[in-house]
């Protein structure tokens, strides 16, 4: 009994002091996360919304109703906040449009630095909500600068270019000049679109 | 402190010798040390993971982002500890609750895609976010039990070889 008693003090202590090495090695790692930042709150459903009038499906069967696709979730809870998502047509002709080149449309890539690296839609710049300090600065510049800002991440249900475009509107970045591109590198891609590589110079 | 009864003399004698503590501690030990540093190399990406748990209600968001720092690191530590042999018992058993919680979590989450879609349970595949990338959640299942089994066989040896300094109470030998 006793021996098993000092295992769990063994344990306990253990716990404690690892617990509290990791939260330190957390906080002096360079990719660390921050504890107090609300991450998802562009996820959470605004208070005050009712949800979107469901039509009470009949369901076949004893099948469950079908929730709402994380693209429509994505739509309607950035429909909330005055935000509009640009459909790949209008993403495009932003695009191919000459003023592009003079910056007159910025495109923003909400995805990582890696994924960024590997292929990201030429000109845009990195923004990554979960380290935003890293770049911000020169992407508000830009956005303060051009008419319209464009936010993409990697398409389907990734939530980050909605992450981003609320930290933009935060950032003075007025909301009717911000599209989330739902459909994302994956439908860049799929429509046989140019692709650049590698980090842009600051 | 005298053991049970006859048979168990062999058994005995086996965890004696220090092998079965010491294989067992050097697979444990470097499996956490493996998949802790396999989740810090994307800390954003196993927050994430860790949010399509569920565990935490969206408000507890400032819970979520501690345990999402926390265990990584954690797991790194533990397992360095088992690797040199320090406090193993202890270890083992904190081992083995944070092992029946992720797959508990695991099960849940495989048991939810099995009720919503029409597949056979072993061909269910995801990301768990242990580290070790998409896999067959009946493999990821198997796995955790070999690694149970592995943190029950250090909690129970009394095998002090090949240890740096394997308890941290010392009592009477």
């Amino acid at each position: 009994m006793q021996e098993w008693k000092r295992i769990a003090l063994e344990a306990a202590l253990v716990l404690s002091v690892l617990s509290l090495l990791s939260w330190v090695a957390n906080g002096f790692s360079e990719d660390g996360l921050e504890l107090s930042r609300d991450y998802f709150k562009a996820q959470r459903k605004p208070v005050g919304i009712t949800k979107p009038k469901a039509p009470p499906k009949e369901t076949e069967g004893d099948l469950p109703p079908r929730p709402e696709s994380p693209e429509d979730a994505i739509r309607s809870r950035l429909e909330a906040v005055g935000l509009r998502v640009g459909e790949h047509e209008e993403v495009v002709s932003y695009f191919q449009d000459p003023a592009y080149q003079s910056g007159a449309y910025l495109f923003v890539d909400a995805r990582n630095e890696g994924e960024h690296r590997e292929g990201h839609i030429p000109g845009s710049r990195l923004l990554n909500h979960f380290y935003l300090e890293r770049t911000l600065d020169v992407v508000v510049e830009a956005a303060t600068a051009a008419a319209l800002v464009i936010v993409y991440c990697n398409g389907g249900d990734c939530t980050d270019s909605e992450s981003v475009a609320l930290d933009l509107t935060e950032n003075g970045i007025p909301a009717e000049q911000i599209v989330v591109y739902l459909g994302g590198m994956k439908a860049w891609k799929a429509a046989g679109l140019p692709v650049e590589k590698g980090d842009r110079e600051r | 402190m005298s053991d049970a009864v006859a048979p168990a003399g062999r058994l005995r004698r086996w965890d004696e010798s220090g092998y079965p503590a010491l294989i067992a501690r050097l697979i444990l030990g470097g499996a956490f040390l493996y998949l802790g540093q396999a989740k810090l190399a994307d800390p954003v990406q196993f927050l994430k993971m860790m949010r399509e748990y569920e565990m935490f209600p969206p408000s507890a968001w400032g819970l979520m982002n501690a345990a999402a720092a926390w265990l990584p690191w954690i797991e790194v530590f533990a397992g360095v500890l088992l690797i040199f042999g320090i406090a193993l018992r202890g270890v083992a058993l904190m081992l083995i609750t944070m092992l029946v919680v992720f797959t508990s979590a695991v099960l849940l989450r495989a048991l939810g895609i099995f009720g919503a879609e029409d597949i056979a349970f072993c061909a269910i595949r995801f990301d768990c976010g242990c580290g070790s990338g998409e896999q067959l959640a009946c493999g990821k299942l198997a796995e955790n039990t070999g690694l149970i089994a592995l943190g029950l066989i250090l909690l129970f040896s009394r095998s002090r070889r090949f240890s740096l300094r394997p308890r941290l109470f010392a009592s009477k030998a």
